[in-house]
């Protein structure tokens, strides 16, 4: 299974771009889409999930037009939306049975089994008859989780999943997403978290003010910043120096002043010594390169 | 392809949802309770019930769904423009969105969760309503009904306005402004525009008349199922519009087109039948103009009595086919070459003889029209035979009844009845002369010619054939010639016959020789255990009844037996301008509409429970035999009441008016129109100006409450129209169609008293009586009766006759305080009675006085129930040539209670002065004389140094507040029509200062005030004064205390208690303003003296609205030179 994307814009009213010319070819498995807030994640998972059009562009999913197949491409889709916090007056349960229903699960014992089990897997069977409305933060996640897994959808659309949840909820989550990637689906994970990238994703993409800056692994990425990510040892008055002219990652203070983390090209004047990258390294370096090279263009 | 599961999915949880809103829980329970109640109240015998309830059972229903539908219109509004908003507000919404289903679906689902909830509780009402039903007595249980007005009522509205809400909530897109908007249309829909339009914006069925008969169902279903289709379109068209307008992405983009086709096409076809709706009663207006046209173009042919009329008929279906077999007589003076012939237009003609010859003719509309190969000559006869076939098309029923007076409410409480004139079904049939079902000679209306009316006596005979298990009803006497088959024959001629067809049994007593009967549908013989202890005696009582409504009129009943007919609820008489008889009263028979629904005597449960109620309140101890004798002369008061219950209605401004009507069940036309005719061709309406004369024999007291509720009898607002117009402008004029019996009674009283007062009233009374008799089922010509008064009396009306007719004039009266004293001749105590009156205008008059004789009590309800049975009373005719003036003097050996001056026909108004004498005492002094002395002193009621303002003088004026809102007077173009002077109420006095009358007000001829709701003291009345002559002057403002206490109809103070209360008179004078209060209930019965003060030209005398009684009354100002 396969989501190609080719030449998609969106563009709001006022003339807003909120996606120019996005070219990307999801895979099977977990795909990571990164980007900082309005980069244009929600604006591409609104389009994939058929809440909103494009203005542009074409989406197809093995081969089908996402425009002209929305039925066959909605019956695919599972999708958990940034906001997931308000619902009508329904029991937990029943807002499961509902989605289930809509899912096109027509068999009633079906439905329930298919219900429980879901319920079992996201840990919210104690609080099924709980209002859904008064579940937690991390319940109400995780209830969205399920309902967009409820029809064993080809795809799995999450939009910021992790966001105001606990670091036990948010480990939880990941794992939860890994199992089920091991299934035949593409799941589409848009997240600012680089942590939920590097942990989970096998492909990924990196948006920027509407444009792909980044398609690969995350290793890919990675090795974009290989020789770029330096420690340095640095004293008060050099600290200061340096926040100003490199992207500071990380800040330790020691006994002879600071251990910093920068992204940079060279460190030309300063005690250090290159590191190896991670992602949020390479996110950091990515971004940084290429809002460079867009603001001089 | 539709998922009915996605739909079934989305309506299901979106009722959950709306299960759990508090808003719908909170509504749910007030609709439970408060309609608990109103069963309670309305249907249950423990709460007291509305007999409509019980007699018609599918009123329970209907009233349920009607009460409930108002909220529940509005509820939905809130429930449904909700769903998109909340769509709009919940995130989660977006995971329901990205699903695999079609906005159809969607907003299906959602339309339907929300029409399920309410059907759950509509159903829960229903079984609330079931419930009373099934514990109410007498009553049926009648289960289709329920469903059937639930699809009815509340399908189509909940339909409309939940499509209305969607659509408005997409294109607007703010909830608040929607419900605005909505809740405007609502208001407006409901409380304004109302049956306006032909109840085209009813979309509540709040108006449009739905009742379902016991006997023939729906009386107009093609009606109700077009109006409710209506609705149900453009509901359903809304909510296609409302999946065109959603803001999801579709399914697919051609089903978007495929919703705003559909949303087109319903709404096409809501406008449509919204166009058929409408076009059937313009199209009904047309063809009765033309109707009425084409009548007029013949209304002056000459017209053939029938001698003789043989019917056949047999009842098909849905149809009756006819032969008619006539013998005509030419009765008139000139020969006859073109019958004219009126049969109603649904009935067609498939053959036609005359004197067993084919013969050609034109039919048009109603009309017949004969061209006779040989004229017929005076005296001379032709046979005709005309078969035809077919249904009544009751377009041409009523042509005189102007739309005005058709779209009038018909039914009981919020109860709407379409009104019906004739039914031809396969298991009832009702044919009365209304409905023209057997042809008849001359024209059927005409707006031009009076002499259109034709009466003559016929001798039917009617052979009917219909189904076996149904029972032909008719006048004479009957015979079953073989199942199905009944042949009636008439005991003697008659102006008419009629033919109810249906399920019927027969009950009946016979009582001083006649049959009392009651032809009642099987199984409303609720009435059986009622009079169980009376099942001796009712002959007895009957007849006792009878007797006295002889007694009072002094005619006799004419035929063998009276019988009561049960007719469907929807048949609906209407009062004539031509004809003292609705169509409820047929020779020999009244029809009373199922169970009697509309006549709460007939509610006998109730009438006991009440009547039972009331002898303990007054210490009575009743036998279960005594309550049944008063339950029965209760129904037989309605048999013998001239007058109906009064209707009550809103005016602007807030008063409360109420009219008068006619009882159309009172039985008198069985005395005479039935009986006797008289004719004249030159004045057609004489014999309903003798028929009113002989009408009218009892005295006036007891309807005096009803004037003082109307604010101006009918009778006097026929005086005040005939102050500027002749009888024969009148009676042409459509506008006074409600005015004309009144109008023929008072002017015939003035004829007759006249007539009367020369022949003496026992002698005249006696000669009529005797010539009616001799004459009954017969003609009385116009030249006949002149000759024999003429012989007896030596007085001809003919002369008389045209000024009668013509003249634009009447006399207007002053009276004298009237006094009575008990006064002494040697050992003979007798009351003295005297007075003055002055005859001030240029022509003669006569005025009529009425004795109220014996003592303290009696009357009251009693008597006004009862209708004049027996009558206390003394008449006595006092005749006033023109500017003459007389004192006269009554003795009577017994104290008389009051006495009712009655001016008839005169400028004064009220017409009846009434004086009441309480305590008479004695005068040693007086000398007891009786007679009437002609004076040379005119009564005045001034002296010379007094000057008098009364609010009808030039000098009155007062503030006009703006009680109609402009909304109002754009959506309800036509006028409110209704009498100048209004009815006194306190309980809901008007905004605007309003003209009444009342013999105790101030007055020269007209005794009125004006009367407002107390305020804050913004509005104002003002006389101002003409004072030529400055100086000092006491002022004085007249109390009139009876009218102002008045029995509970008048201003009174709050809740009629004693709370005290002033008027605030402001004096403007030479010397500035002086501010003078009066204590009202303190105040004199007549002048009171506000103070002393040095008036001049352009002072004047302002009362404001500030008081703390309810009401504030601006009667009259004088001013005494100092």
């Amino acid at each position: 299974m396969e989501i190609k994307i080719e030449n998609l814009n969106k563009i709001y009213g006022g003339g807003n771009w909120a996606l120019k010319d996005v070219n990307l070819t999801i895979p099977n498995g977990m795909f990571g889409l990164l980007g900082p807030n309005g980069a244009g994640k929600s604006s591409l998972m609104r389009i994939l999930v058929t809440l909103m059009k494009p203005s542009s562009g074409k989406v197809t999913v093995d081969g089908l037009d996402l425009m002209k197949n929305r039925k066959e491409i909605r019956a695919m889709l599972g999708y958990l939306p940034q906001d997931f916090r308000f619902f009508a007056k329904l029991k937990t349960w029943e807002f499961l049975d509902y989605t289930a229903r809509l899912a096109g699960m027509k068999s009633r014992s079906v439905r329930h089994d298919a219900v429980d089990r879901m319920l079992e897997e996201v840990g919210l069977f104690e609080a099924r008859d709980r209002n859904a409305n008064r579940l937690s933060g991390g319940m109400k996640r995780r209830l969205g989780i399920a309902q967009a897994l409820i029809n064993d959808p080809k795809i799995i659309i999450v939009d910021e999943p992790t966001t105001g949840l606990d670091p036990e909820e948010r480990i939880r989550f990941r794992n939860l997403l890994s199992r089920i990637s091991s299934r035949d689906v593409i799941i589409i994970l848009s997240t600012h978290i680089v942590g939920d990238i590097s942990s989970t994703c096998e492909n990924m993409a990196l948006l920027n003010k509407g444009k792909l800056a980044f398609t690969g692994s995350p290793e890919q990425l990675m090795m974009e910043a290989e020789g770029k990510v330096w420690l340095i040892q640095a004293t008060e008055k050099e600290y200061l120096e340096i926040n100003d002219k490199y992207p500071v990652i990380a800040t330790i203070p020691t006994e002879k002043g600071w251990e910093l983390q920068v992204v940079a090209d060279n460190i030309n004047g300063y005690y250090g010594h290159q590191i190896e990258p991670n992602l949020e390294h390479a996110y950091v370096y990515f971004m940084e390169k290429n809002l460079n090279q867009w603001s001089m263009a | 392809m539709i998922s009915f599961h996605n739909i079934q999915s989305i309506a299901k949880y979106e009722r959950k949802t709306l299960f759990r809103s508090w808003f719908f829980r909170i509504f749910g329970v007030l609709s439970i309770l408060v309609l608990f109640g109103m069963n309670f109240g309305m249907v249950s015998e423990g709460g007291g019930s509305q007999w409509i309830f019980r007699a018609i059972p599918s009123a329970i229903p209907y009233f349920n769904l009607l009460i409930l539908n108002v909220a529940q219109a509005i509820i939905a509004v809130f429930l449904a423009s909700d769903f998109l908003k909340r769509d709009k507000k919940l995130d989660t919404t977006e995971v329901i969105y990205m699903r695999s289903m079609t906005n159809g679906e969607y907003v299906i689902g959602k339309t339907l969760g929300n029409m399920q909830v309410f059907m759950v509780l509509n159903f829960a009402i229903l079984g609330i309503a079931l419930i009373f039903n099934l514990i109410a007595e007498n009553t049926g249980v009648p289960l289709l009904s329920y469903l059937t007005y639930l699809l009815l009522i509340s399908i189509p509205t909940l339909v409309y306005i939940m499509g209305l809400s969607f659509l408005l909530m997409s294109l607007i897109r703010n909830q608040a402004v929607t419900f605005v908007v909505i809740l405007g249309y609502i208001g407006i829909t409901l409380f304004l525009v109302k049956d306006n339009y032909y109840y085209l914006f009813d979309y509540m069925s709040f108006n449009i008349p739905m009742l379902k008969s016991e006997i023939v169902g729906f009386g107009n279903i093609d009606t109700i199922i077009a109006h409710r289709g209506i609705y149900f379109f453009l509901g359903s068209g809304f909510v296609f519009l409302t999946i065109f307008l959603l803001k999801r992405l579709p399914q697919s983009e051609s089903l978007t087109w495929f919703s705003l086709l559909f949303g087109v096409i319903f709404i096409s076809a809501g406008g449509y039948l919204a166009y058929r709706h409408v076009d059937r009663f313009v199209s009904q207006e047309h063809q009765r103009t033309e109707a009425i046209e084409l009548n007029n173009r013949y209304a002056a042919f000459p017209i053939a009595d029938v001698k003789s009329h043989h019917i056949q008929l047999i009842h098909n279906k849905t149809q009756i086919e006819v032969v008619s077999k006539m013998e005509l007589v030419n009765n008139g003076r000139s020969a006859i070459d073109t019958l004219v012939m009126h049969l109603n237009p649904g009935l067609v003609l498939s053959g036609l003889k005359v004197n067993n010859q084919e013969s050609s003719y034109t039919r048009n509309k109603q009309l017949l029209v004969i061209p006779l190969k040989s004229k017929m000559e005076p005296a001379s006869t032709n046979n005709v035979e005309i078969t035809y076939s077919g249904n009544i098309d009751e377009t041409f029923c009523y042509l005189d009844i102007d739309n005005e007076m058709r779209k009038e409410k018909f039914g009981e409480f919020v109860i709407n009845v379409d009104k019906r004139h004739a039914f031809i079904t396969q298991e009832y049939a009702l044919l009365t002369p209304e409905a023209n079902w057997y042809p008849e000679t001359g024209v059927s209306y005409s707006s031009t010619n009076f002499g259109w009316s034709h009466t003559y006596f016929t001798e039917f005979t009617l052979e009917v054939a219909t189904d076996t298990a149904l029972q032909a009803v008719s006048q004479g006497t009957f015979e079953k010639t073989a199942p199905g088959k009944y042949a009636y024959k008439n005991d003697q001629p008659l102006t008419q016959i009629s033919l109810a067809i249906g399920h019927y049994d027969y009950k009946k007593i016979t009582a001083g020789n006649i049959d009392f009967g009651v032809w009642h549908i099987k199984g409303h013989d609720f009435f059986k255990d009622s009079f169980s202890e009376l099942k001796d005696t009712i002959p007895s009582l009957i007849e006792e009844r009878l007797r006295d409504f002889q007694r009072t009129y002094s005619l006799s009943y004419p035929f063998k037996r009276f019988n009561i007919v049960e007719v469907p609820a929807q048949f609906k008489p209407y009062q004539r301008t031509w004809s003292s008889v609705q169509e409820t009263m047929q020779p020999e028979q009244v029809l009373i509409q199922e169970k009697g629904y509309l006549l709460r005597d007939f509610d006998f449960k109730n009438q006991a429970k009440n009547i039972k109620r009331w002898s303990e309140r007054n210490g009575e101890s009743l036998t279960d035999k005594d309550l049944q004798i008063r339950m029965i002369n209760n129904v037989a008061g309605n048999f013998t009441r001239e007058g109906g219950r009064p209707n009550f209605s809103m005016q602007a401004g807030g008063a409360m008016q109420v009219t008068e009507t006619s009882n159309p069940h009172f039985i008198f036309p069985q005395y005479y129109y039935f009986r006797n005719h008289l004719r004249s061709d030159r004045w057609p309406v004489a014999n309903q100006v003798l028929e009113a004369y002989l009408k009218n024999q009892s005295s006036d007291m007891g309807n005096n409450w009803m004037r003082n509720m109307t604010g101006m009898s009918e009778d006097e607002m026929a005086s005040l129209a005939l102050q500027d117009r002749s009888l024969e402008q009148l009676l042409n004029d459509r506008e006074q169609r409600k005015l004309a019996d009144n109008l023929i009674k008072l002017k015939g009283d003035v004829l007759f008293t006249a007539i009367q007062a020369n022949a003496g009233e026992s002698e005249f009374a006696a000669m009529l009586r005797n010539l009616l008799r001799e004459n009954q089922f017969g003609i009385i010509r116009f030249t006949e009766f002149d000759s024999i008064l003429y012989n007896n009396y030596n007085i001809s009306l003919t002369p008389m006759m045209n000024d009668w007719f013509k003249e634009v004039n009447l006399p207007g009266y002053l009276f004298s305080s009237i006094t009575a004293v008990n006064t002494k001749a040697g050992d003979q105590i007798s009351t003295m009675v005297s007075f003055s009156a002055s005859n001030t205008s240029n022509i003669d008059g006569v005025v009529k006085l009425s004795f109220r004789m014996g003592g303290p009590g009696g009357g009251g309800r009693g008597r006004m129930m009862m209708g004049p049975g027996a009558d206390n009373s003394m008449n006595k005719i006092l005749s006033l040539k023109a500017g003459e003036t007389k004192r006269v003097s009554y003795l009577f050996d017994s104290e008389p209670r009051g006495l009712t001056i009655n001016t008839l026909a005169s400028k004064n108004i009220p017409q009846s002065i009434m004086q009441f004498f309480g305590r008479i005492e004695e005068d040693q002094k007086a000398v007891p004389v009786e007679g009437e002395f002609p004076s040379d002193v005119p009564v005045s009621t001034l002296q010379p140094n007094e000057i008098v303002v009364d609010n009808e003088d030039p000098g009155f004026e007062h503030s006009v507040a703006n009680t109609t809102s402009l909304l109002h007077k754009w959506i309800i173009t036509e006028e409110e029509t209704g009498s100048k002077y209004k009815g006194m109420n306190s309980w809901r006095p008007p905004l605007d200062w309003t003209l009444t009358t009342n013999s105790d007000f101030y007055g020269l001829y007209i005794r009125s005030a004006h009367f407002i709701k107390s305020g804050t003291g913004d509005q104002t009345a003002t006389w101002n004064l003409p004072v030529e002559e400055a100086g000092y002057y006491d002022v004085y403002t007249y109390v009139a205390q009876s009218a102002t206490r008045g029995g509970g109809f008048g201003p009174g103070r709050r809740g009629g208690d004693n709370q005290k209360g002033e008027y605030l008179y402001v004096i403007h004078h030479d010397d500035g303003e002086t501010e003078q209060s009066l204590q009202v209930n303190n105040a004199e019965n007549g002048w009171n003296l506000l103070g002393s003060f040095y008036l001049g030209p352009g002072s004047k005398i302002v009362l404001s609205n500030k008081s703390e009684l309810r009401t504030v009354v601006a009667d009259a100002i004088k001013l005494v030179k100092l």
